[in-house]
């Protein structure tokens, strides 16, 4: 239903030639229902990425598609009436609402612009993301956390769509309000049928959300696949690193202190030849640091970026 | 058993007309690892900072002892306070650029914390050097003449750390240290304050949310929840037979990493207590499933197993 293909983008650096390489080809299709994780550190391009999908920004060269429609060449009017069915909820529930507006408001605001508006309605999206009506006269700073994200969430699903675009949802809340955000995501996928890109860079939550795991590093995939295989038995070095540095909930568990993944990410004005992992990668060959390895099919339903595991997987 | 470094007895924070941090005791023996958990608003990070006598205009301590090394801190005079600071306990904070100047040259910055403390230019200079090289920041030669903007958020961390330990401190206070860094970066920061701890016998209290790092560093844990300790106890217990409903709810709401079926997450209902919030008798009370009668009253933290835990209903009558 939602595919992106090969999308980039460049930002030129003020007064000088320099570009910034922020997305250097990102590729993945999302079906109905389906939630996609994307998970990946500062400066891995996944922010980027979700301004681009809902059109925030336009992409340097690459098409996003909905339902074959392809959203990058749309402009004016057809464009807002496309824009609708992918919606975004940012990480600061507080930040991207107005104080003096109450949450009825908000909802009904949304409702306007879009020609959705109803008797009930907004109430209707209230029960939706389990507040009760009267909250509909609230003010952003008479809520909790937990519930100023349920109304980022009912403000989101107000114009209909049919993805929803959650950038760091949880990130911003406390540990003992996460489980009611994240449970409340995957009863509206279930229910209402809802594609979800559910980024993050909280593996724990990642895993607990997605059909399908997407790891991005340095404004590419690197390694996708089923949530299970991806999280379970990395095939990327970067993945299987990264997947050991994040600490474990469990004293009983031993982890490792020395670290997994040494250096830090490149500077994204010079990319490195060849893999941009390269520098940090724990097997780089001389084929790594020459040539830049595809995200291909390297086992079944498992696409990796490396040339060390399309090898071994041909071995296999 | 060493002897104690701190002995924190009944520290209360607040201002004129609010107290925010109800009566902490907390004891920590040298060499020892501690982490302080809880989330916005439990009163962990205000109580650190009381700890160090930082505490902004209005809060100040309005009762109860710090004793460090024998002395009390809560009263100590100013000028000997500052001269504590630093040389003998230091703190690193969430954000790097709270501790930096931006328009001095990290070396410098090192460099003058040990200035202030006695140290003579050119040992200062030379011990810079070493010092980033231990922390892991490359080419010290060259990287002592940067800015704090030239350096990434885990390198500019890792000059604060270089800061912290200049002067080798009795006591280290990290407070929420790797929290806006990325976890590869965590980790590397993890490790090397694990081993500088180890090499130095430094005595280290960790503030933060995370309770991975918690699992994957400390000895002991202290939950704090709206501004009291709730419990206290070695980090085997609190994850394997956790005596608070805060701490089991707590560790029940994370996903289980082992459990493929993926359930719907633990939810806790409510919220925490706002500072501004005054609760009778326990703060959980109002989101405990175990609330009885006597809740009304406060619990005092009392022996559980091998730790304590300010809670009237023992683990084992729980339902």
């Amino acid at each position: 239903m939602l595919e992106a293909v090969d999308l980039v983008k460049r930002y030129p650096v003020r007064g000088t030639d320099a570009v910034v390489h922020a997305l250097n080809g990102v590729s993945f299709t999302l079906a109905p229902g389906e939630t996609l994780g994307i998970v990946g550190e500062s400066g891995c391009g996944k922010s980027t990425l979700a301004r681009v999908l809902v059109r925030l920004e336009d992409p340097t060269s690459g098409r996003v598609l909905l339902d074959g429609v392809d959203l990058t060449a749309l402009r004016g009017r057809a464009l807002r009436a496309h824009r609708r069915h992918i919606q975004m909820v940012f990480q600061d529930p507080f930040s991207s609402l107005d104080p003096r507006q109450s949450v009825g408001a908000a909802l009904d605001e949304v409702l306007a612009v879009h020609g959705l508006r109803r008797p009930g309605r907004v109430e209707e999206l209230l029960d939706l993301v389990g507040l009760p009506a009267e909250f509909a006269r609230r003010l952003p700073h008479e809520m909790s956390g937990g519930q100023r994200q349920r109304v980022g969430i009912a403000r989101a699903l107000a114009p209909e769509p049919r993805v929803l675009l959650l950038d760091e949802p949880v990130s911003a809340l406390d540990v003992s309000v996460r489980a009611e955000v994240m449970n409340l995501l995957a009863h509206l996928r279930d229910e209402l049928g809802l594609a979800q890109v559910f980024i993050s860079h909280d593996m724990a939550m990642v895993r607990q959300i997605s059909d399908r795991v997407a790891v991005m590093y340095f404004g590419r995939v690197v390694e996708e696949g089923g949530w299970r295989e991806v999280l379970t038995d990395p095939l990327h070095p970067y993945t299987a690193g990264l997947r050991a540095a994040v600490p474990v909930p469990d004293p009983t568990v031993a982890q490792p202190l020395t670290p997994t993944v040494v250096g830090e990410v490149p500077d994204p004005v010079r990319p490195p030849a060849g893999c941009p992992f390269h520098p940090r990668c724990p097997v780089a060959e001389d084929v790594c640091r020459a040539e830049l390895p595809p995200l291909a099919e390297i086992r079944t339903g498992r696409r990796a970026a490396c040339h060390v595991a399309a090898r071994s997987e041909a071995v296999r | 058993m060493s002897a104690p470094v701190l002995e924190v007895h009944d520290l209360a924070v607040g201002t004129r007309d609010l107290e925010i941090v109800h009566g902490v005791d907390l004891v920590l023996r040298r060499g020892e690892t501690v982490g302080v958990v809880g989330e916005s608003g439990s009163g962990k990070s205000v109580t650190m900072l009381a700890l160090m006598r930082l505490l902004g205009e209005p809060l100040r301590i309005t009762r109860g002892s710090v004793r460090f090394c024998g002395r009390d801190l809560a009263t100590l005079p100013e000028p000997q306070m500052r001269a504590l600071r630093g040389r003998e306990i230091a703190m690193v904070y969430q954000d790097p650029m709270t501790s930096l100047h931006p328009l001095i040259r990290v070396g410098d910055q090192v460099a003058e914390v040990m200035r202030v403390h006695g140290v003579d230019a050119r040992e200062a200079r030379e011990r810079t050097l070493e010092l980033f090289a231990r922390v892991g920041i490359p080419d010290p030669g060259r990287t002592v003449r940067a800015y704090p903007h030239e350096f990434s958020g885990g390198m500019r961390q890792r000059v604060v750390i270089a800061m912290a330990l200049a002067l080798r401190p009795t006591l280290l206070i990290a407070d929420e240290p790797t929290t806006a860094l990325d976890v590869t970066i965590q980790q590397q920061i993890l490790g090397l304050v694990a081993e500088l701890q180890r090499e130095l016998g430094m005595t280290t209290i960790w503030v933060t949310h995370d309770l991975g790092v918690v699992a994957r560093l400390v000895e002991r844990v202290v939950v704090m929840y709206g501004g009291h300790v709730v419990e206290d106890a070695p980090v085997r217990q609190i994850f394997a037979a956790p005596q608070h409903p805060y701490t089991a709810r707590l560790l029940a709401s994370l996903p289980n990493p082992a459990d493929d079926a993926r359930p719907p997450l633990a939810q806790i209902p409510g919220r925490p207590p706002l500072p501004t919030e005054r609760v009778e008798g326990c703060p959980f009370r109002p989101r405990c499933l175990q609330a009885r009668d006597v809740c009304a009253q406060r619990p005092p933290l009392q022996e559980r197993g091998a730790g304590r835990a300010a809670c009237w209903v023992p683990a084992e009558e729980w339902t």
